[in-house]
């Protein structure tokens, strides 16, 4: 699995799947930047992390780069590029693009009253233009795609009886049934048990390699991405402070922020326990 | 000498007709001025534990004793009602929304530590000083404060009461890892300064292996291993393995060595028992809480 990755690298520089340049956000009532000149490039098949704490701006490039950013903040600046073809306009990204993003809670981003298979069924339909039929059938064998052992059963579930994991593999079956190109996961395992976690990201890691599709994985915990992401950006009060290759951003920060990072996340490692 | 003595604890959900064990025969000890760590995924139980020692749900069956004498955590009253505190996860919502940090403070120390108006007022200077926050703050409203100094005022509350037990649910997990850190020495520190003793509940193998001095391991509403810090460190378990096995390091090559040695379909791989459709045994996640249903 893993002996396919270097591979990748070699031939994914030349054509970026997304580019974002100058990205520039603002809060309207303040006139508060939320992001500055913020630039990122993801290839395809490339697991592309993006790391800072609280308030670092993180979610709120993946909000503008799906285009739906919340009331009140406001792009300024930035061009997007897939394959190289302009889609700074937000309609031009939609549906054509084949974006997909999945969320911190699962649970709160599925429908409470729908059938996760009809939920699935219907972006099917939607994206791929298939018919009831072929979008039920599409929907099953997504589930069983993200590892659901018996997907019609699982098809006829609600959310509410499914686990915080399985809401999530329901949640990346559904994004899988765009066809997407890029798959935006923001915090995708964060409110998950560290099991399930390991799972899950192994997961997107298995499909990435699979169909290709790049991925922007937007998490606080630098273990996560030390496991998962190919290539690593540290934003900071909305500035991209450092980007590079996980091992060598891992092994050398040279951004002051990235090294406090680290130490924080090595900190408790670091002691002996209590005893 | 043993501060809680807990033996044979259970805690039986009824939902959609039929029981869930959350709490199934457990039995714990906490020492003076020790702690406890209570690590396990969710739906393990261990919010169940803490919250009964806590006094905010009755157990079905099982005994606790604190202090020597029988706790009757159905009525905690007096000295009990005050010795035993508890931390929760999300201060913002733990804290009164409409609260300056003040008047937070000064409520347990009017109704449970007896201080009239001025003394309490006087007291939240040094509490503020104690979990080092500016004595500024105590005019402001959580809202106005960062999730860390949030917590910092939620574990002041704490202190409040002079407590000798502190129940610590999750107290750094909505936090940035640099902010659980600070929380964690903070922690310490107390306990050292006031001989505290915690019953520290988390899913964050780093925060229990930096806090604790005994540790257990729950899985479905038992304990599975037990032990000192080589629980963590040399686990028995089949269970602790899997759990410290799936904590992300900063060793890019442990993903794909996992990844590589998996079996084809990892959910399989990692779970011994085939992964649940329905996950019932997650009374804090699940929207349907059986907690309401019975109070």
């Amino acid at each position: 699995m893993s002996a396919t990755r270097p591979a990748a690298e070699t031939t994914r520089r030349d054509v970026p799947l997304l580019a974002i340049e100058g990205l520039g956000v603002v809060a309207e009532a303040t006139g508060a930047p939320i992001l500055t000149d913020v630039s990122l490039e993801v290839a395809p098949g490339e697991i592309v992390g993006l790391v800072g704490e609280s308030g670092s701006g993180k979610s709120m490039t993946s909000f503008a780069t799906m285009g739906i950013l919340p009331r009140g903040v406001r792009q300024t600046a930035g061009r997007f590029t897939v394959d190289g073809e302009d889609v700074t306009d937000v309609r031009d990204r939609s549906v054509s693009s084949r974006f997909a993003m999945i969320f911190q809670n699962p649970r709160d981003s599925l429908n409470p009253l729908m059938r996760v298979g009809d939920q699935i069924a219907r972006i099917a339909a939607l994206h791929q233009g298939m018919s009831r039929a072929q979008a039920r059938a599409e929907a099953v064998s997504m589930l069983e795609r993200v590892h659901i052992p018996d997907g019609e059963r699982a098809a006829r579930a609600y959310p509410h009886q499914l686990s915080g994991g399985m809401c999530q593999r329901v949640m990346i079956a559904m994004a899988l049934a765009c066809r997407p190109r890029l798959l935006i996961a923001d915090e995708p395992t964060t409110a998950l048990d560290v099991t399930v976690q390991a799972r899950i990201l192994d997961l997107v890691v298995e499909l990435t390699e699979e169909t290709g599709c790049g991925v922007l994985l937007v998490t606080h915990d630098l273990g996560v991405v030390a496991e998962t992401c190919d290539r690593l950006n540290v934003l900071y009060r909305g500035d991209l402070v450092e980007s590079g290759p996980v091992d060598r951003v891992l092994a050398a920060p040279r951004h002051e922020y990235t090294r406090y990072l680290l130490e924080s996340a090595n900190e408790l490692e670091d002691t002996d326990g209590a005893a | 000498m043993a501060l809680l003595e807990v033996t044979g604890l259970h805690r039986v959900f009824k939902s959609r007709g039929h029981e869930v064990r959350a709490l199934d025969g457990v039995d714990v000890t906490v020492a003076k001025g020790r702690t406890l760590a209570v690590v396990g995924e969710s739906g393990s139980g261990k919010s169940t534990l803490g919250s009964i020692v806590a006094g905010l749900q009755p157990p079905s069956a099982g005994e606790l004793r604190f202090d020597g004498t029988p706790l009757d955590v159905r009525r905690l009253r007096g000295p009990e009602r005050r010795r035993i505190q508890m931390v929760f996860q999300s201060p913002l919502q733990s804290l009164n929304a409409r609260y300056r940090v003040e008047s937070t403070l000064t409520e347990p120390l009017r109704l449970l530590a007896g201080l009239d108006r001025r003394q309490a007022s006087a007291r939240v200077d040094e509490l503020l000083a104690a979990v080092h926050l500016p004595a500024e703050l105590r005019h402001r409203r959580p809202g106005e404060l960062s999730g860390g100094q949030q917590q910092r005022v939620a574990i002041a509350r704490a202190l409040a009461a002079d407590p000798d037990l502190i129940v610590l649910d999750e107290p750094t997990s909505g936090l940035d890892q640099s902010i659980r850190g600070r929380i964690v020495t903070l922690l310490r520190e107390l306990q050292a300064e006031r001989g505290l003793s915690y019953i520290f509940i988390t899913h964050d193998i780093a925060v229990a292996r930096a806090c604790a001095h005994e540790v257990v391991v729950m899985q479905r509403g038992q304990i599975v291993e037990r032990g000192g810090l080589e629980v963590l460190d040399a686990p028995q378990h089949p269970y602790t393995r899997t759990l410290l096995a799936a904590v992300p390091g900063m060793d890019p090559a442990a993903g794909r060595r996992r990844r590589a040695s998996a079996a084809p379909d990892p959910s399989a791989a990692l779970d011994p028992e085939p992964a649940p459709l329905e996950q019932d045994l997650e009374p804090e996640a699940s929207s349907h809480n059986p907690h309401t249903e019975e109070s």
